[in-house]
């Protein structure tokens, strides 16, 4: 990766069109050696499916109470049993997946966005541009996990929109700060000062020089937190500080589960399983995609 | 040396105070709805529609009409001076210096009892992962790693309890005082730091192996046993500690979910009763406390480096 970014724009240009193609080449090579990272990335289709399509594929109404078939075990009319209020827990599963992968996806996203803007005009323009934003990193990481989000929530209330709000101000900061690190380091290569000194706007230099060359850790590290922010939404709703009640979403049905812990065991066990079968594939992808993109170990760890 | 533990130090102080400032200034933000919500939660009768006259004397009664900077600087001025944090809206006006204190003991039992089992577990089995590198025996211990990272811990928790109390009655389901109640709390926490601590070790202790000067206690003769121990570990447990300083914070944090499920009376759980009666006073300073206490472990790992390794020098 290294060799690729000192490549300036003018010899890009000059070399044969075939070289730039291997480097993608390379990265369908690489995936093709590993079957594991295949079946991941299958997995992770299916799911992204799944949770799209979730209210056409469950079989029942994931919202109808039917008290008289509660606490059901599992049988053949209801794959994994029922919960306390005689809802199918396979329906609920299943719309439980799009809550929380579209939270994770948004708040990631915009996490992401946002950090890497800020990290990317620190570490350009440094001096005291810099040391305000890295200031208010400092400040933002000093919340050691989800307690940051945890206060918000405790201020503006349980709801989806809040959800997100917390998670994004409580996750970009890290973003913030590798993006920074990453645009210090190569913002003195030869390729960004001749860009400097042929008079490109500042604007320009970021987006087409700094941006493309700084992110790919970034995005690692995006890819390993998706498992991490769905950890962190389950345990706010498990709380009851992050989704309101009605809407299907693994932490709260654990939350609301967990009363009948000892006659119906299934009411979180079910649950649970999802999330730890998401996060499984979310952490052998990022897993994967690290090894494939040989990004230094010490680059991405320490969320 | 002393210059930069001073500045650092500065640092710390000047961190935690604008922490404060953020998390007040945060739960402070809607001043009317805060009497309404007090009295809804401490007066009998009130908890559909709060009268005028009941939210204005709250109000007054705990200068929630100030603006909200003066309220702070208050706040600020009565930890710094007086040692005090404000009296609990909720808790009969019950001064939250009294709440916190009694809160503080049992959650930093229950975080060093989690961080010895990540040093207990994760450290050993980590070096001998590295040592058996890509033998069954690594990838098994690597592929329980992955899968306990990806476990919620309150979900975990759960699990044991359903195992280890509801089936085989060997752990009391949840409390405070005997020894036996430490346990479920203590792994369901422990669970992901050691996971995360264990790669790294690995990592680490296999960087430090490719040395040439482990290669050369090798070819001097040496036994491998006393070129782990006496060679290899100091310098592959360097970087393991900044993450423990890190991991400390995450475990202060997770304390929030699982005292809450095991009902362990410390700082987590007063946070999440507080925040459900509204309690902003204790809400806020339990934030503050959380930060103030994973700050601190965080500094003192940062100084612990010049002891622990002379090459490291501050400037």
């Amino acid at each position: 990766m290294s060799e690729e970014i000192i490549i300036s724009p003018e010899t890009r240009r000059m070399l044969p069109v075939k070289s730039i193609d291997s480097s993608k080449n390379r990265l369908y090579r690489e995936i093709a050696k590993r079957p594991g990272f295949q079946v991941c990335l299958l997995l992770l289709g299916i799911l992204v499916i799944v949770a799209i399509f979730a209210p056409y594929i469950s079989p029942y109404d994931p919202e109808a109470i039917s008290v008289k078939d509660k606490n059901q075990g599992i049988s053949s009319a209801h794959l994994f049993g029922t919960d306390f209020l005689g809802r199918d827990l396979f329906s609920l599963t299943i719309c439980g997946a799009q809550t929380s992968l579209l939270i994770a996806s948004i708040s990631v996203a915009v996490a992401l966005v946002f950090g890497c803007v800020v990290g990317c005009v620190a570490g350009y323009y440094g001096g005291v541009v810099d040391e305000v934003l890295s200031r208010c990193v400092d400040l933002l990481l000093a919340f050691p996990g989800i307690i940051f989000a945890l206060a918000l929530l405790a201020f503006m209330g349980a709801g989806i929109l809040n959800l997100i709000i917390a998670i994004t101000l409580s996750q970009w900061a890290i973003y913030a700060r590798l993006m920074r690190g990453q645009v210090i380091s190569i913002k003195n290569l030869e390729y960004v000062q001749s860009a400097y000194t042929a008079g490109l706007p500042d604007r320009r230099i970021m987006i087409r020089h700094l941006f493309p060359n700084a992110i790919m850790p970034v995005l690692i590290l995006a890819t390993l937190d998706i498992g991490h922010v769905i950890l962190s939404v389950a345990g706010l709703s498990f709380l009851g500080l992050g989704i309101p009640p009605g809407i299907p979403e693994w932490g709260s049905m654990i939350g609301a589960g967990k009363e009948f812990l000892r006659t119906a065991p299934l009411n979180v066990i079910v649950p649970g399983l999802a999330i730890t079968f998401v996060v499984l594939i979310f952490n052998f992808l990022g897993e994967g995609l690290r090894d494939i993109l040989d990004v230094h170990n010490d680059q991405v760890n320490i969320g | 040396m002393h210059y930069y533990l001073i500045k650092r130090l500065g640092f710390l102080v000047l961190t935690i105070i604008a922490a404060s400032a953020l998390a007040f200034f945060m739960l402070h933000a809607v001043p009317g709805e805060t009497a309404e919500n007090v009295a809804r939660h401490t007066i009998v009768g009130m908890e559909d529609s709060v009268s005028a006259e009941v939210a204005q004397e709250i109000s007054s009664k705990y200068n929630l009409n100030d603006p909200i900077w003066i309220q702070y600087t208050n706040w600020l001025s009565g930890l710094i001076f007086r040692g005090d944090l404000g009296s609990s809206y909720v808790y009969k006006d019950t001064s939250v210096m009294t709440l916190i204190s009694l809160a503080l003991g049992p959650t930093i039992i229950l975080a060093i009892a989690s961080m010895l089992i990540v040093i207990v577990v994760g450290i050993p089995l980590g070096m001998y992962c590295a040592v058996h590198e890509n033998r069954p025996s690594d990838l098994i211990i690597r592929g329980a790693t992955i899968l306990s990272i990806s476990f919620p811990s309150f979900w975990l928790a759960l699990m044991l309890i359903l195992v280890f109390s509801l089936m085989l009655n060997l752990l009391p389901v949840a409390g405070y005082g005997s020894p036996a109640n430490i346990v479920l709390p203590a792994v369901a926490l422990a669970l992901h730091p050691t996971a995360v601590v264990l790669r790294i070790v690995r990592t680490s202790m296999l960087e430090t192996l490719g040395q040439q000067y482990i290669t050369f206690a090798i070819a001097k003769g040496l036994s491998f046993g006393h070129i782990l121990w006496n060679h290899a570990i100091k310098n592959a447990l360097i970087p393991v500690l900044t993450l423990l300083g890190v991991y400390f914070g995450h475990l202060l944090a997770g304390t929030v979910i699982i005292e809450n499920i095991f009902a362990w009376p410390g700082i987590g759980n007063l946070l999440i009763s507080s925040v459900d009666a509204r309690d902003i006073p204790v809400v806020t300073s339990c934030i503050v406390v959380i930060v103030a206490m994973f700050l601190i472990v965080n500094f003192v790992v940062d100084i612990s480096y010049h002891f622990i390794d002379p090459r490291i020098r501050y400037e």
